[in-house]
């Protein structure tokens, strides 16, 4: 007879007993791994606050600010130009939905960032999600070309389109909405004056 | 040796998980709309197939029958989760552009069906062997299907490198802008595209199988 058949205990035990296993090799893995990922993180920061300041030169803070539907996570501000935020939001079609943008002293989004693939300029981008391609890409792009085409304020992101933001897009509307929580998530925080 | 190559080829062509089996078919039809992440994927289902074949089947003895899906999906998970970790801190391009699909190899049938139907039933030799098989098989079906798509569908094929996005291993265009047929790059095309090249490789095995049958009925005869 094989160890455990017919035991539950058996099951039980040999279950445990793999599971702690696979926690140990993921825990073994998370410490190999997350300096890597962090550096990566923060090279693609750098990238986009170069992209829109010419400089990276960052006071970078934490301010965990968060409410109901987002947080603001991580703040990157350049004296005298403005700032980048690491923003989540919640309500996505399958989960958060973690944006970095970067605005100007004077509350517009900077757009100055060319994409080097598409030529388009951006000041939002997606720094992690759990949707498909097809429901985030659309109001990515849209979100962009609406803050590329006029000086747009960040306000106009957090809010819905009764209340003079901006639309949702067809199709991907809980990505819209993980997109202004996020927005709002920043609003609420620089009302407070904790951003 | 032999059997060692049996193993490979049974998994690899004649029993193809993507042309035979269909197994796998999230991950075919959703990553295959260009060459460059087709073999990505590919590539990344390999690596767990042959490991989680491998621990599947060292661990075989002390598994109980009654748990033995749990078992493997922690197994599979923890080997997914690994690569997905390694991939983000070591080769980002490739983790971004595998994106949502990297996760979801934890459910891909291929790697559950090959622990459940050969590795859990076999040595770990000859259950890595199987992994392997069914992975470049996997690769062949995923890495056709992919090029079908990009070359039809935009012209030409663009494979960027996995380490650096701006470096392109091979870029050619072909087929003027006016010609290409740009539906194929677009989820319906991986239906039809999958559609046409199984429909196409079954009339070629069975051509083959009947070709073998009359042979063996006149070797008989005679």
């Amino acid at each position: 007879m094989k160890i455990g058949q017919s035991k539950p205990f058996m099951f039980a035990l040999i279950m445990f007993i793999i599971a702690t296993l696979s926690a140990g090799t993921l825990t073994v893995v998370n410490q190999v791994t997350a300096k890597e990922i962090a550096k990566q993180q923060a090279a693609k920061y750098n990238t986009y606050l170069t992209g829109a300041f010419s400089e990276s030169n960052a006071t970078v803070s934490e301010p965990k600010y968060s409410f109901a539907k987002g947080s603001v996570d991580k703040s990157f501000t350049v004296e005298g130009k403005g700032a980048g935020y690491l923003l989540t939001g919640k309500g996505g079609y399958s989960g958060d939905v973690t944006l970095f943008t970067v605005i100007n002293t004077n509350g517009t989004i900077n757009t100055n960032f060319v994409n080097k693939d598409t030529n388009n300029k951006e000041g939002i981008w997606l720094m992690s999600h759990s949707e498909t391609s097809g429901k985030w890409q659309p109001v990515l792009e849209k979100v962009n070309e609406l803050a590329s085409l006029t000086p747009t304020s960040y306000t106009f992101f957090a809010g819905n389109e009764s209340e003079g933001g901006y639309e949702s897009v067809t199709d991907s509307t809980r990505t819209s909405t993980a997109v202004r929580n996020a927005f709002k998530a920043l609003a609420y925080c620089i009302e407070d004056g904790a951003c | 040796m032999k059997k060692i190559k049996n193993i490979f080829l049974t998994g690899a062509f004649y029993e193809n998980p993507t042309f035979i089996g269909f197994l796998g078919m999230c991950p075919t039809l959703a990553t295959t709309n260009s060459l460059s992440k087709a073999v990505g994927m590919a590539l990344a289902t390999i690596i767990v197939l042959v490991l989680s074949n491998f621990f599947i089947s060292l661990i075989k003895s002390i598994t109980p029958a009654e748990v033995r899906i749990p078992v493997y999906v922690i197994v599979i998970a923890t080997l997914v989760k690994t690569l997905e970790l390694m991939l983000a801190g070591f080769v980002p391009s490739i983790y971004e552009s595998l994106g949502v699909f990297l996760p979801l190899i934890v459910v891909n049938c291929i790697v559950l069906g090959r622990a459940e139907a050969f590795a859990s039933k076999s040595n770990p030799g000859h259950a890595v062997i199987d992994g392997l098989g069914s992975g470049v098989g996997f690769l062949l079906a995923l890495s056709l299907i992919g090029f079908v798509r990009e070359f039809l569908g935009t012209g030409g094929i663009e494979f960027v490198s996995y380490f650096d996005s701006s470096v392109k291993w091979i870029s050619f265009s072909v087929i003027p802008g006016e010609y290409v047929i740009s539906l194929l790059t677009q989820p319906m095309g991986a239906f039809l595209t999958l559609g046409l090249l199984a429909g196409t490789i079954t009339g070629i095995r069975m051509t083959i199988s009947k070709r073998k049958a009359n042979a063996a009925k006149l070797a008989a005869g005679k």
